[in-house]
């Protein structure tokens, strides 16, 4: 999961708040802050709510809450998209046990406080599941109040290691947490004769940012490798020259270079490192996920030669993905991305549950889904969350590129995985 | 041959200026209450009265940059809903209380921003030059920022700035304000040249004695309300009522 | 030595970038008081002309480059008409929480209308290669954004210096009130100043989008809030402030970058922040800060 600019942000806004008031101070002595949050919440409120209920109830329905980001900074990571074709999908076959799928969904933007006054109203609705904004600061007080109901949240996509940390019993994840995204591409790079590493890291993006790469380190150094150095950047960061001219200094030529940040700021890297002809891997991790890598080759196919990322889900052509995506397509409901796509593993191990324990009680769902071996999902074969219980044990793909076009270059669940819990 | 001196005597008699029933408004607060006033072209009309009688709300609402109600009428044309641009541009302008020069400008560009409603720009040109002529000092600092310059300099340059846009009626706002008597007495010697020269003048100072030596016609304003109005003669001759006003022995 | 020519070269086009938006920010401060957060869309609309440009299959760079800076104008001449003109004469607080909303919109709608993710535009590309000073590696981007920052500080200091609205908007900028009653339209200053900052912002959208090569709802936020902390350093409302801010700024940064041991990496903000608020304390207003009025008014 791609974590992106909150804290870099939130960091950012305190400082246009202090410094706003030393500029204003002048003008108005009421607390400016205050005012400025309130005028925000406001705005949010009005102008991007932003509701509507996917599908008309008929009498006994599945009911799936999703007080996700459908505005706002976090908006790329809803799961939206996909879940809403998958139960499309579903409903048109006749549903589950002649039950069909109702999925509530409401915008939050990126508010907390939203997430959770609408996860009230929809457990009260009486939803089995609930996937919410995929950060940890929503996810934990969502999950906390949905324990009270039963229900689990079931996140599409969140590789947040804090949520495994058993703060809240009632949480499963459709993906592999962070250090093994990192462990994966780390496998892959040993396999290529990387040795000598650069990591880049954040703090901006929490863990994922600022630990991810140190995960791969790690796999690299137990692979015999040696990490070079470590760097800090920013989230965002639209510039590397003062990074690559601090690699073009290092005395070992580095071999790979590992970072997990945001598109398109990762473009900027590998561009900026091959102007600067520095001639190594870049690895990064789900954050890479995005189309708009692809067109880092537009001038130039090769570029993306050595660009390589682990990530949750395996989207090169040909993938179960990219076939899941044409057919929401056809039924005029476009899925743009890994991300949204990933709804559709949500839904489909929603139904597996309800076929197998035959009703719609959801502390039984939640143990169904824990208890089984294998349930097939849609953007790979199957997952199981009998052995982690709060993620998905999967495979983890490693996606790189050939001639400007995405390739699966590995799809295994990593053999050593860093320490993290 | 007569011809000519009798239109320009009907033009004197005419109203340059006419206001009627004016009020002035600070937010809801009234400060002017209803009076009329009215200033012949040619002429010079002096605005007395004490500290916070309503000089400079009266003035202002001239060139609507306060709230009024009530009619002004300049050349015959009301002008009480107009934007303060096209009151300028109708031929008012005015050197305001406090001087205001654009301290971060220039002289010149003091001046050449006070030509802006021209078209005759070389004309205009010209008069920059002119007025730097008459005031050498102004002309030494040229390309000097405005804030530099003393007291009595900046109102030089404040008025010379008004009369830029070639007004038709002058708007002076307690021009002797703050400044030593040698200067004030170069002041009105100005005015005395620019009245001579028949420019229309709504002068307000609290200056009476200089003022009065120069007005056609007088007003006092107190509380907002006119207490008297008359030639300086009539004004100097109730001597009580202007000391008691203005502490100025007249 | 080579390597601190490097980063300082770096360092240059870092600030280069943060003043010229700077700059489009204190232009609208120094005549309106008005912190205009809303600059970043106008960068943004830029952006996504560039887009919209591509998609529709316009190939000559120099049309795409003017349809973008076009739309950039157009775009805060508008802002200004429908969201800024009405609260022209309230507190500066109104203003700035207008700006807030403004961008909060704006930000959504490319989101909701176009996507919340980023999408390539690669048109710019050619703008930037390599350039090799003997062990000192540059990229031409930065040496065109450092010179289109330079000439538009020198065109916009000709600008306020020899025409008749240039001086208006510097005299605007300590007594509007005066600058009426000179006879010159109210309206004309402002929209000369929008007009000026949509332009600078029209710029650095092309800059940005050739570093980027794509386009996202946060395009511009991001580096507004950098200029935004350089126009305090430089001095709200001073020009020469916000350059001066901007190339601070570029310097902190990259010094912190390069300075700061990796372990104290994440506090790089923090450094520069520290180092910010030193300068405050030292001067409060900014370093330039732009002369205040004084004296009555009417
Ligand atoms: N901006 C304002 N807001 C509220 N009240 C005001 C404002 N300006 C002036 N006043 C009030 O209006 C009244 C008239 O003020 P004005 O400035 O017109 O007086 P003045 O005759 O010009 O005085 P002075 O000789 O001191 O210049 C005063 O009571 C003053 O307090
Ligand atoms: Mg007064």
């Amino acid at each position: 999961m791609r974590y992106p600019m909150t804290q870099g942000l939130r960091k950012h806004i305190s400082g246009i708040n202090m410094t706003t008031i030393a500029i204003i101070k002048n003008y108005n002595k009421s607390n400016i802050r205050e005012k400025i949050m309130k005028q925000f919440l406001k705005n949010l409120s009005k102008i991007l709510f932003v509701s509507f209920i996917a599908f008309p109830a008929f009498g006994d329905t599945i009911k799936v809450g999703f007080p996700v980001p459908l505005t706002g900074e976090y908006a790329p990571y809803a799961e939206i998209q996909g879940a809403k074709c998958m139960a499309e999908i579903i409903n048109k076959n006749g549903g589950v046990n002649g039950k069909k799928f109702e999925l509530l969904v409401q915008d939050t933007g990126t508010d907390t406080q939203t997430a959770i006054s609408l996860t009230e109203k929809f457990l009260e609705q009486g939803v089995i599941a609930i996937g919410t904004i995929p950060f940890s600061d929503t996810m934990i007080p969502v999950a906390q109040i949905a324990a009270g109901y039963g229900v689990t949240i079931l996140q599409a996509q969140s590789t947040q290691v804090e949520m495994h940390t058993g703060i809240v019993d009632n949480f499963i994840s459709n993906v592999s947490p962070d250090p093994f995204t990192a462990a994966a591409a780390a496998e892959y790079a040993l396999s290529e004769g990387v040795k000598n590493v650069v990591l880049l890291t954040s703090d901006d993006g929490g863990s994922w940012s600022a630990k991810t790469p140190l995960w791969f380190g790690e796999a690299i150094e137990n692979g015999g490798g040696k990490v070079l150095s470590k760097m800090n950047f920013s989230i965002p960061t639209s510039d590397w020259s003062p990074q690559v001219a601090e690699m073009k200094k290092l005395s070992t030529t580095p071999d790979a270079v590992y970072i997990s940040s945001i598109m398109p700021d990762v473009g900027v890297l590998i561009r900026q490192m091959k102007a600067a002809g520095i001639d190594a891997w870049v690895f990064g991790s789900d954050g890479l996920d995005d189309p708009s890598l692809d067109s880092v080759a537009d001038s130039d196919k090769s570029i993306l030669d050595k660009v390589a990322f682990g990530t949750l889900a395996p989207s090169q052509p040909g993938s179960a993905m990219q076939a899941f995506q044409k057919e929401c397509k056809a039924m005029g409901m476009p899925v743009d991305g890994m991300f949204p796509a990933l709804g559709a593993d949500v839904i489909m191990a929603i139904a597996y549950a309800v076929e197998k324990t035959g009703g719609t009680d959801p502390e039984a769902i939640r143990k169904a889904l824990r208890d089984a071996d294998s349930i097939p999902v849609r953007t790979v074969e199957s997952v199981s969350f009998k052995k982690n219980k709060s993620h998905a044990e999967r495979t983890v793909p490693v996606i790189g590129f050939k001639d400007g076009v995405r390739v699966l270059l590995s799809n295994t669940i990593p053999s050593f995985v860093p320490s993290w819990k | 041959m007569t011809v000519v001196p009798l239109v320009l005597l009907s033009l004197q008699k005419t109203n340059m200026l006419e206001v009627k029933n004016l009020s002035v408004f600070y937010g809801r607060i009234k400060v002017v209450h209803s009076i009329d006033f009215s200033v012949k072209k040619g002429s010079c009309v002096a605005l007395l009265g004490p500290n916070g009688a309503g000089k400079t709300s009266t003035i202002s609402s001239i060139l609507g940059t306060v709230s009024s109600s009530g009619s002004i009428r300049f050349l015959d044309k009301d002008i009480s809903k107009m934007h303060t641009e096209e009151r300028v541009k109708l031929g008012i302008s005015i050197a305001p209380e406090g001087r205001r020069v654009f301290s971060n400008l220039s002289v010149f560009e003091n001046l050449f921003i006070g030509s802006a409603i021209r078209e005759d720009r070389k004309a205009a040109d010209e008069e920059i030059n002119a007025w730097l002529k008459t005031f050498p000092i102004l002309d030494e600092r040229r390309d000097q920022a405005a804030g530099t310059l003393s007291g009595g300099e900046q109102q030089m340059l404040t008025i010379a700035r008004a009369l830029m846009s070639r007004p038709k009626i002058l708007l002076l706002d307690e021009p002797s304000l703050g400044l030593a008597p040698r200067i004030t007495r170069q002041v009105f010697e100005l005015i005395q040249d620019l009245k001579a020269q028949g420019m229309t003048i709504l002068l307000v100072e609290q200056n009476a004695t200089e003022a009065l030596k120069l007005a056609d016609f007088s007003f006092i304003l107190n509380s907002g309300n006119v207490i008297a109005s008359g030639s300086s003669e009539e004004i100097l001759n109730k001597g009580d009522l202007m000391s008691s006003l203005t502490g100025v022995e007249a | 030595m080579d390597y601190i020519v490097q980063q300082t070269l770096n360092a240059l086009s870092f600030g280069a970038e943060y003043a010229l938006i700077a700059l489009g920010l204190a232009i609208v401060f120094s005549i309106m008081n008005l912190v205009n957060f809303a600059h970043g869309e106008v960068i943004a609309i830029g952006g996504y002309t560039m887009m919209v440009m591509a998609t529709l299959a316009f190939k000559n760079p120099i049309i795409i480059i003017l349809g973008a800076v076009l739309a950039a104008i157009i775009m805060a001449l508008f802002l200004e008409r429908i969201a800024f003109r009405p609260v022209r004469y309230a507190d500066a607080t109104t203003g700035l929480l207008t700006a807030f909303g403004v961008s909060l919109i704006l930000q959504n709608l490319f989101l909701l209308l176009v996507s919340p993710r980023p999408i390539a535009v690669t048109s710019m590309y050619f703008l930037d290669w390599p350039i090799r000073l003997g062990p000192i590696q540059i990229s031409s981007l930065q040496i065109f954004e450092t010179l289109a920052t330079l000439i538009a500080i020198l065109l916009l200091v000709l600008f306020l210096k020899k025409s008749l609205l240039g001086i208006a908007m510097r005299a605007a900028s300590l007594d509007f009130e005066m600058v009426r009653l000179m006879g010159i339209r109210a309206n004309r200053v402002i929209a000369a100043a929008f007009a000026i900052s949509g332009l600078l912002a029209g710029i650095a959208a092309i800059f940005i989008i050739a570093r980027r090569g794509a386009v996202d709802p946060t395009l511009g936020f991001n580096p507004v809030l950098k200029a935004f902390v350089a126009c305090v350093v430089g001095g709200f409302g001073s020009l020469p402030g916000a350059v001066l801010g901007g190339f601070l700024l570029g310097a902190l940064e990259v010094g912190m970058l390069v300075l700061l041991p990796q372990s104290y990496g994440g506090m790089k903000d923090a450094f520069v922040f520290a180092i910010i608020a030193i300068i405050l304390v030292w001067r409060p207003e900014g370093i330039l800060s732009p002369p205040k009025e004084k004296g009555d008014k009417i």
